[in-house]
């Protein structure tokens, strides 16, 4: 074989196989909570694992991806390293198409985010500070901060407000 | 008049004003210092005001009232726990309420909303209760294990009355702070500016005074110029003038002759010079008194002034002796004799009218008496000659003794 028909070859199994990884995103199906349910997604979402929308729970949060944003808060004294998953990602996990999101916490806080802020700034919906996993108590189980250190124009009430904590509810529109 | 001297001599206000000067640059760059500062002045006060006026609730006062709303909650899950203890629910949501309390709590001790209230009593009692009550309630609602008795969950409740009634005078205290602080800061602002409204009233108080004196003492030195210079001029009037007639004296007339004859045999125009004497002027003197005769003077100098032109010089020369300068006659040479000649008789005849002379008599209070004096006249004429002035005075001279040896009352012609 000459090296063109190599190459040719080798395209054609990479074109194949992007064809199936991309497959086996849409045929994912998400897997049912085990323990009890920390967060539900729902409104205009393509990824769904009960009727309400999307439930997870706490291993299901872990096992997505970890980022992590260092930062000052008006709510913890000093630089502070908050991870979990990002919320583009937990976005693209449940296919959401929308606008806005509405985020409800468990003390009753409503705000409403635009879902550009995702890909905007990339906030994270943290599951440990400084590599402790949030309790009811710190806020948990969620709670979503934006890097404000990096970002110094977030430095406002408008971003602080958005910066929900006792996350559960999202409803995309 | 030495005072008038030293007032205006060149060098008396230098030192002042130079001192005055180099005061005036101090003050004015002093001033100009403290536009900037005086800028940042108005600019924080502007900022402060906005900020701390504002009628609206600090971040503290917001945590507060959430502390308080988080243990209204809690209270009322836990009365629901204690009324309904078979709901199986009842106890999860009071744990549940009891870690948002827990969560608002840390938030306060660990957030920067605090630093607003940390030096207050009442803050310190509530963080310090709160952090007690959840360190000894932990073990109860932290995490529901097994059922807990109803007579502790009531001792829960019973604590979280006291610690309400202390936060709600937290959340007063926080208002309270604020509003002083707020009416503190206005109070301060009002005194910053009420100093510097006097400042500048003072300062502008100030300049006035000072514009007003120097406004003043402009008036002064110009009132004084205007007097040294009418002292000058009427020096120079009286070195040159008859003191009694007001006429030209000796000097100005042979200036004046001086003057005309140069402009004659320049621009080759006729002159004459008329010499009069009173005739009979000292029988008047004698029999009137001398104040009468100075009357009589200062009249026929008056009546000599009308009779020429006003480029024409009288002059007083002696007692009752004057001169008359015609100093251009115009016209063709041999016309100048007749033109001079009429000038001439117009004065014999005009000086021969009698003069209405107050006196003061012995009777009465007052009598005009009109005596007659009549005149003796010498005239030379002046043509582009090589004639002195001297020359032409003297020949006038000579016309007027011989006008006065044939009798007097007329006019003699120099040769």
């Amino acid at each position: 074989m000459t090296i063109v028909g190599w190459r040719f070859l080798l395209g054609c199994v990479s074109v194949l196989c992007t064809v199936a990884l991309s497959a086996s995103v849409h045929a994912q199906t998400l897997p049912k909570p085990v323990g009890p349910v920390i967060l539900t997604v729902s409104g205009n979402i393509g990824n769904k694992n009960s009727a309400q929308g999307a439930e997870f729970d706490a291993a299901m949060m872990d096992a997505m991806a970890v980022s992590q944003i260092k930062t000052t808060t008006p709510w913890r004294k000093g630089v502070v390293s908050f991870s979990g998953p990002t919320l583009k990602s937990l976005l693209k996990l449940v296919a959401a198409h929308g606008q806005t999101l509405k985020m409800t916490a468990l003390d009753k806080y409503e705000v409403t985010v635009p879902a550009a802020d995702a890909e905007q700034f990339n906030p994270v919906l943290a599951r440990k500070i400084n590599g402790v996993t949030l309790r009811l108590r710190d806020h948990g189980p969620l709670f979503m901060v934006y890097p404000f250190d990096a970002l110094p124009a977030l430095q406002t009430d408008v971003y602080y407000g958005r910066s929900i904590w006792h996350l559960a509810k999202i409803v995309v529109e | 008049m030495e005072w008038l001297c030293s007032l205006l001599r060149p060098g008396a206000y230098a030192g002042v004003q130079s001192r005055v000067s180099r005061w005036l640059l101090t003050i004015g760059f002093l001033g100009f210092l403290t536009v900037p500062v005086f800028g940042w002045v108005q600019y924080r006060q502007v900022q402060s005001l906005e900020r701390l006026t504002t009628q609206s609730f600090s971040n503290f006062e917001w945590d507060a009232f959430k502390l308080e709303l988080r243990l209204m909650s809690l209270r009322l899950a836990l009365l629901q726990a204690l009324t309904q203890p078979q709901a199986p629910l009842a106890l999860a949501k009071a744990s549940n309420e009891y870690n948002l309390f827990a969560a608002q709590v840390l938030l306060i001790d660990k957030g920067v909303s605090r630093e607003a209230m940390n030096d207050q009593r009442v803050f310190q009692n509530v963080l310090a209760q709160s952090l007690a009550f959840l360190r000894q309630t932990d073990p109860l609602l932290e995490e529901i294990g097994a059922s807990v008795e109803p007579r502790a969950l009531q001792a829960i409740f019973d604590e979280t009355g006291g610690l309400s009634v202390n936060i709600y005078h937290l959340i007063q205290q926080a208002h309270d702070l604020r509003s002083s602080r707020s009416v503190e800061l206005i109070r301060s602002v009002g005194r910053i500016n009420f100093y510097f409204a006097a400042l500048s009233s003072v300062v502008v108080l100030l300049g006035a005074g000072w514009a007003l004196f120097a406004l003043r003492d402009i008036k002064l030195l110009t009132r004084r110029r205007q007097e040294l210079d009418a002292l000058y001029s009427k020096a120079d009037f009286n070195a040159s003038h008859d003191f009694l007639t007001g006429l030209a004296n000796r000097r100005l007339l042979y200036e004046q002759l001086r003057h005309a004859m140069a402009s004659s045999r320049r621009h080759g125009h006729c002159g004459a010079l008329i010499v009069l004497d009173l005739d009979n002027f000292k029988p008047v003197n004698d029999t009137y008194g001398h104040v009468a005769g100075d009357r009589l003077l200062t009249e026929a100098a008056r009546r000599m002034k009308q009779c020429v032109r006003d480029v024409d010089t009288v002059a007083r020369v002696g007692g009752d002796e004057f001169v008359v300068l015609l100093a251009q006659i115009d016209g063709p040479k041999e016309q100048v004799l007749e033109v001079a000649g009429v000038i001439a008789l117009k004065l014999l005849h005009v000086l021969a009218e009698p003069y209405p002379v107050q006196i003061a008599a012995p009777q009465a209070n007052q009598q005009v008496v009109h005596p007659v004096c009549t005149i003796s006249m010498g005239m030379s004429l002046f043509y582009k000659d090589s004639l002195t002035v001297d020359q032409v005075m003297l020949a006038a001279d000579a016309a007027m003794y011989r006008a006065k040896r044939l009798g007097g009352n007329r006019v003699e012609v120099a040769d």
